[in-house]
């Protein structure tokens, strides 16, 4: 990997950032599609017809997950959820799955382009999310397969784990993206960063 | 800083929710007069102690829920979902 110059920080390039070398990654998580199921939790048909779409049972548990194949459910909230895919292919036609979901009693939108995620990685990342953000990132709080809703900053952020910490992915509106890259590799900074190129989400 | 436990996502940081108001106004019936309608709109009680509060999950889950805080002390004594009482009834 090339040597990035480590005066600027904030930039996307990949290579290595800050003076420090610690084994602490940053990069982003590419998403191809994102679609907010809103509806009942009781609803036995919703569910029904979001497993027939997605492949996956949604997640019922407050800030948990679920996967399936090439998709995620995050837990937004007691009737809301997010299937989360890398891949376009995955969850496949819109209009024919909303039209699907509302005839269940739901509501499906198509937010694909609102939201783009950024992964850290490494023993440091817990600290630099705690940076910006009030959730308790420890392992025993915040495991692997589950999410939280909360701020980075100021900004309002979805944090997830798909992988045993101290891996974590954060979901940020695209309007913020570069407000909130900044903050993640000014908090990186002290201990030194590696930025790596953008690979799928999950 | 509070923490606040919201019924859905757990205890959460103060800074993720926004205060909604007094719990305990009932809105009046229609034909009500004026001055019901006046109290409700306007008029706010200034209570020293436990209050019964709507604070919103703004950055969490979106929902709304009902705090009892203790306006002295800033302790949160209890929280439930909107549509549930908060124990031991009203302060």
């Amino acid at each position: 990997m090339s040597e990035a110059d480590p005066t600027t920080i904030g930039s996307t390039a990949p290579g290595h950032y800050g003076s420090a070398s610690t084994a602490l990654f940053l990069r982003e998580a590419t998403i191809a599609t994102a679609w907010n199921v809103h509806g009942d939790a009781g609803s036995a048909s919703l569910r029904a017809e979001v497993q027939r779409i997605a492949r996956l049972v949604l997640p019922m548990a407050a800030n948990t997950t679920s996967k399936g194949e090439g998709v995620t459910a995050l837990w937004l909230g007691p009737q809301s959820w997010l299937l989360v895919a890398a891949d376009a292919a995955a969850l496949g036609d819109f209009a024919g799955a909303r039209d699907a979901v509302n005839a269940a009693g739901g509501a499906l939108f198509d937010v694909s382009a609102s939201r783009i995620a950024y992964a850290v990685d490494g023993a440091p990342a817990a600290a630099i999310m705690a940076a910006g953000c009030p959730l308790d990132f420890h392992p025993r709080h915040f495991g692997a397969g589950q999410c939280r809703q909360s701020l980075y900053g100021r900004v309002p952020a979805l944090f997830y784990r798909h992988r045993e910490p101290p891996d974590c992915t954060m979901l940020v509106a695209r309007s913020f993206a570069h407000d909130v890259w900044r903050s993640l590799c000014t908090a990186a900074a002290p201990c030194g960063y590696t930025v790596r190129a953008a690979a799928p989400f999950g | 800083m509070l923490l606040i436990p919201c019924p859905w996502c757990g205890s959460r940081n103060q800074v993720e929710f926004t205060y909604g108001g007094d719990a305990t106004l009932k809105r009046p019936p229609p034909d009500a007069p004026v001055e019901a309608w006046y109290e409700f709109v306007y008029l706010r009680d200034n209570p020293c102690g436990p209050h019964d509060e709507l604070w919103l999950h703004s950055a969490g889950c979106r929902r709304w829920l009902k705090v009892r805080r203790d306006t002295r002390t800033h302790d949160i004594l209890a929280s439930a979902r909107p549509d549930q009482a908060l124990p031991g009834g009203e302060p």
